[in-house]
């Protein structure tokens, strides 16, 4: 403890009590009282902790005090009319803080409708905010696209012929500046690292002095990169593949990547995160003079000083009038040239319309949220009616009272508020990791300042609307009539007891529809596993890789590099089994039409639309599972005749009748106009047939499927196949899978290498995503349709105390009474459940397209979701019903 | 009828010690009041309270202080204040004392 400089006591207790002291001479004077103490005191360290103790003592009384109470009165002067002593903000706190522990059920309800209600907007207007941000480079409102507009809403790239009156000089002074670029997947490779598979942008200079954007270490392009004067083509790293591939070389400069095997020289790099277009890792020059590379470009500028968009779209009419007359472009060509705001082509008016109506209907759950929470204020404003009329006939200020209401409401709505954004900033991180790979570089769904202004700006409103509906109602309020009358025909609130059953109704037919939607996204998901559950997919390691034409120009080049590939791969010692696909089990697989020979279809959409895939021998060992019937394929049945296929069971059970198809012959049906003899040659011999593998995403364990050998029409892209041996994880395969691919072609890359079981989740990912956040709305409206009910009923009951009352004093029976009171509640809940699911019926199909092994009319999810809303909506009825009779009737009825 | 006033218990014995000590040594400084305070209820008054139940007295008018002119080098500066029963403080204490006494007569002969 310091002590005071001339044998004085502790400093620092005196200055704490000075600070919670009134700053006037009363203060002062306290504290010199103390130190008269202290002295008076024996000398010794007690003296001084006494005296710490005392100062906290008497400063803690003044805690809540005015800093500065009205001026000292001198002696003898007349004293000062007698006044109630005002009531202090911290009284009203206090006051507020007891109200709310005396129901806390209700204090609780409020809070979490009011969490809810903050939470979810702000989740929402996030993931708005995160997805329409600006370009990070200067002005982006400048930068403009022109290109072919095929609907009202979309212009991207147009082909290279018709972009190239844009760009001679001078062309278009509506821009001053505007690059052209073209977007590709490259194969990398060089001694720095293994093969690997990136998006690359071919770009003119002036994409970048477009953008306006440096590089980190460097250059940009010049116009003579393109033209190759320097001698070997260039390349530019994204921030990322320097890091990843050159370990952040600084001395990255002038050094050599191969790019498709051909070496380019390193001449900069990026800064972080710059990835334009959109997730591209390198940049090459764009030739304009030898564009034949390049058959389809895009057209990024930046509009002049004064220069309007509408003037450039003019300008781009008249130039496409040009290319017509010149014959560039005949007239039967749909569409035509437009210009468009670069921010156009990420998201559209379209697409940034629907989020913010998404983030208005989002909104709306606040404003239940706080039509409920001030119906249950209401409802307890009704409880205590007689009380506040009592107050207000013994003078108490009604503004007293109004004051009141509002701390209690505002308290528990700014804790419901900070609880939302609290709730808010973790679901936020959270959605920002589930979209980091599905949105663009520029694009951060992050808890910025905006967001969380929003976000209090919603606890503001949420506070305002919840304290000032009930308190208005109290201002209202009769002193005479609570008083005369009772509660004998009270019509208070009645206009607002309506309108919050017609919410209640609304609240539960959209809880219904969002957990009925809920529930199907999850159950369809559920559906998948089981049928994965059939073949190997955790042990099995995938990745793809491409042959380039130049390098492999025909059929059997290809053919020859896949299975000298399969070979090595498949010899290796880590390596139980491995195949090659065109389409992964479980990912997804070509839809074509197939006929059956011997079976008449009359019309061609009688024709069975199936799955198909092209496999390699072995396919079938590496998912662990054996024919069912006949057997597997080799290597010879590609390249020999018959051709050859293998069906799937459902094949068999749908459109073959269940008779045994060994032998029975099966083509991919001839297209309208197709030589005949091109479709005859297509016929192939069943030698097989093989259990469901999951063809259609694996959600559908029903769907039909056939089987061609790869090596009857090698695809240029082919998906590796290999089992690890029991105890090895997949990824320790990678290393043996790129070095056999090295071994044949140190150019060609292994992309994607990931077990199987990852390459299906990473295909179910967005309908996790949305059955989270589905599950999630879902459960704020039940929390908001079970307030409603809450509110609903105890209103009922409130309103009703003296019938309830003397009905149980004539003797009516506990459960007539309890029927009183929650057959309101009862009335919103059937009719909002009918309602639900009848809206989530008609809403629930339009799901379909986009998930697999989604049955939008799975029984089990409308009866689990029906029967969940019911228990709640009974639960909270039942609660404030219960006051109905436990009611004491001389309580009721005596206090007259 | 007067006006009803209501004097805490606490008030009471503050007032009551207040008019103790100044019929003795005139107007009282806080720490002389506390220990007579003590000394009558044989309990220990948290200085606290005394404080503010003496600013809610002085607020009721019904209590008085002025500053004293003599400078104590022990309070560091500060000054002290010495206080008074206000003549509205004697006719709350007399009414008080009235009903109290009315009440207890009544008790009294109840009890016997």
């Amino acid at each position: 403890m310091s002590r005071g400089g001339r044998g004085g006591p502790p400093r620092f207790a005196t200055r704490v009590l000075r600070a919670l002291l009134p700053g006037d001479r009363r203060g002062r004077s306290i504290v010199g009282d103390l130190m008269e103490e202290w002295h008076a005191r024996p000398a010794g360290l007690a003296r001084d902790l006494w005296y710490g103790r005392e100062c906290l003592r008497v400063g803690a009384r003044y805690l809540f005090v005015r800093r500065h109470l009205p001026g000292e009165r001198p002696v003898g002067a007349p004293p000062r009319p007698r006044r109630t002593p005002p009531l202090l903000p911290w009284d009203d706190l206090r006051l507020a803080i007891r109200s709310a522990a005396k129901t806390p059920g209700m204090s609780v309800l409020t809070v979490l409708a009011l969490g809810i209600g903050v939470a979810a907007p702000t989740l929402m207007f996030s993931l708005l905010l995160g997805v329409t941000r600006d370009l990070p480079v200067p002005e982006p409102d400048e930068l403009v696209q022109v290109g072919w507009r095929y609907t009202p809403t979309i212009v991207r790239g147009a082909g290279f012929e018709v972009l190239r009156p844009f760009i001679d000089d001078g062309a278009v002074p509506e821009l001053s500046t505007l690059g052209l670029f073209n977007e590709a997947q490259h194969d990398i490779s060089g001694e720095e690292g293994f093969p690997e598979r990136r998006r690359a942008a071919a770009v003119t200079p002036g994409v970048f002095s477009t953008l306006e954007v440096g590089p980190a270490l460097g250059r940009t392009f010049a116009a003579d990169d393109a033209g190759g004067a320097t001698g070997q083509p260039t390349v530019i790293l994204s921030d990322a593949l320097w890091r990843a591939r050159f370990a952040s070389d600084p001395d990255v400069l002038g050094r050599t990547l191969r790019v498709d095997g051909r070496p380019h020289t390193v001449v900069g790099v990026m800064p972080p995160r710059f990835a334009f277009p959109d997730g591209v890792d390198l940049w090459l020059p764009l030739d304009v003079e030898h564009p034949d590379a390049y058959r389809f470009a895009e057209l990024i500028g930046r509009l002049a000083d004064g220069a309007s968009l509408d003037a450039l779209r003019e300008r781009t009419t008249s130039v496409m009038a040009g290319l017509r007359d010149a014959g560039i472009i005949g007239a039967e060509v749909r569409g035509g040239l437009d210009a468009a705001l670069w921010s156009e082509r990420a998201i559209d008016r379209n697409g940034r319309r629907m989020l913010l109506a998404m983030l208005v209907i989002v909104s709306f759950v606040l404003v239940i949220a706080c039509a409920n929470v001030a119906h249950l204020f209401l409802a307890r404003a009704l409880t205590r009616r007689r009380a506040t009329a009592v107050r207000l006939a013994l003078g108490s200020g009604r503004w007293r009272i109004v004051r009141q209401h509002l701390a209690e409401a505002g308290m528990l709505a700014v804790i419901g508020g900070l609880l939302g954004v609290g709730a808010a900033a973790v679901g936020v991180r959270w959605l920002a990791d589930a979209m980091a790979p599905r949105i663009s570089w520029w694009m951060e769904i992050r808890l910025d300042p905006v967001v969380v202004l929003f976000a209090f700006g919603l606890v503001g409103c949420a506070a305002l609307f919840t304290a000032v509906l009930p308190a208005l109602h109290t201002r209202r309020l009769d002193v005479a009539g609570p008083l005369q009358s009772g509660a004998r025909g009270s019509s208070t609130g009645k206009g607002i007891a309506r309108a919050t059953g017609g919410l209640v109704v609304m609240e539960v037919a959209l809880t219904c529809t969002l957990l009925v939607v809920a529930g199907l996204l999850t159950r369809g998901a559920l559906r998948n596993l089981e049928v994965e559950a059939g073949y190997q997919t955790a042990s099995v390691l995938t990745g793809s890789y491409e042959l380039r034409a130049d390098a492999y120009p025909d059929g059997d080049a290809m053919r020859a590099f896949h299975r000298d590939l399969l070979d090595d791969v498949a010899a290796r010692p880590d390596v139980a089994a491995a195949s090659l696909a065109s389409h992964l089990p479980g990912v997804y697989s070509l839809l074509e039409d197939v006929e059956v020979e011997g079976t008449g279809y009359e019309r061609p959409e009688d024709r069975p639309r199936t799955h198909l895939a092209r496999i390699a021998p072995g396919y079938l060992d590496v998912l662990g599972v054996a024919p069912v019937r006949g057997r597997d394929f080799r290597w010879s049945d590609g390249q020999e005749e018959p051709l050859v296929a293998l069906v799937n069971e459902p094949f068999v059970r749908r459109h073959m009748d269940g008779a045994d198809p060994i032998g029975t012959r099966v083509r991919v049906a001839p297209d309208e106009g197709e030589d005949p003899a091109a479709a005859d040659a297509r016929w192939a011999t069943i030698v097989g047939v093989v259990p469901s593998l999951g063809m259609n995403g694996g959600l559908d364990p029903d769907d039909t499927g056939i089987y061609l050998p790869l090596a009857a029409e090698p695809p240029r892209t082919v998906h590796l196949l290999t089992r690890s041996r029991s105890g090895t994880e997949p990824g320790a395969l990678v290393p043996a899978a790129r070095g056999a691919l090295a071994a044949l072609d140190a150019d060609v890359a292994l992309s994607e290498p990931r077990s199987l079981r990852s390459a299906i989740q990473a295909n179910r990912d967005m309908e996790s995503l949305f059955a989270t956040l589905f599950t999630f709305f879902g459960i704020a409206g039940l929390v908001l349709a079970a307030v409603g009910l809450y509110g609903l009923t105890a209103f009922t009951v409130g309103r009703r105390v003296r019938e309830l009352g003397i009905r149980s004093a004539l003797g009516a029976r506990p459960g007539a009474l309890v029927w009183t009171a929650v057959r309101g509640g009862a009335l919103q809940i059937v009719v909002g459940l009918a309602l639900g699911l009848g809206l989530s019926l008609l809403v629930a199909p339009a799901f379909g397209g986009r998930f697999m092994g989604y049955q939008p009319r799975d029984p089990v999810a409308y009866a689990v979701v029906a029967a969940t809303l019911l228990l709640t909506g009974t639960l909270a009825t039942l609660g404030p019903a219960r006051r109905a009779t436990s009611m004491d009737v001389a309580e009721v009825l005596g206090a007259e | 009828m007067p006006t009803p006033v209501f004097l805490g218990e606490f008030e009471q014995l503050v007032l009551l010690a207040l008019l103790d000590v100044s019929r003795e040594e005139g107007d009282a400084p806080a720490l002389a009041l506390r220990e007579r305070m003590e000394e009558i209820a044989g309990r220990s008054v948290s200085r606290g309270a005394l404080y503010r139940t003496l600013d809610r007295l002085e607020d009721k008018g019904w209590v008085d202080w002025a500053l004293d002119d003599e400078d104590v080098p022990e309070r560091g500066g500060h000054p002290r204040r010495r206080f008074c029963v206000s003549r509205e403080g004697l006719d709350v204490l007399q009414a008080s004392k009235e009903t109290l006494e009315g009440l207890w007569a009544r008790v009294g002969e109840a009890l016997g």
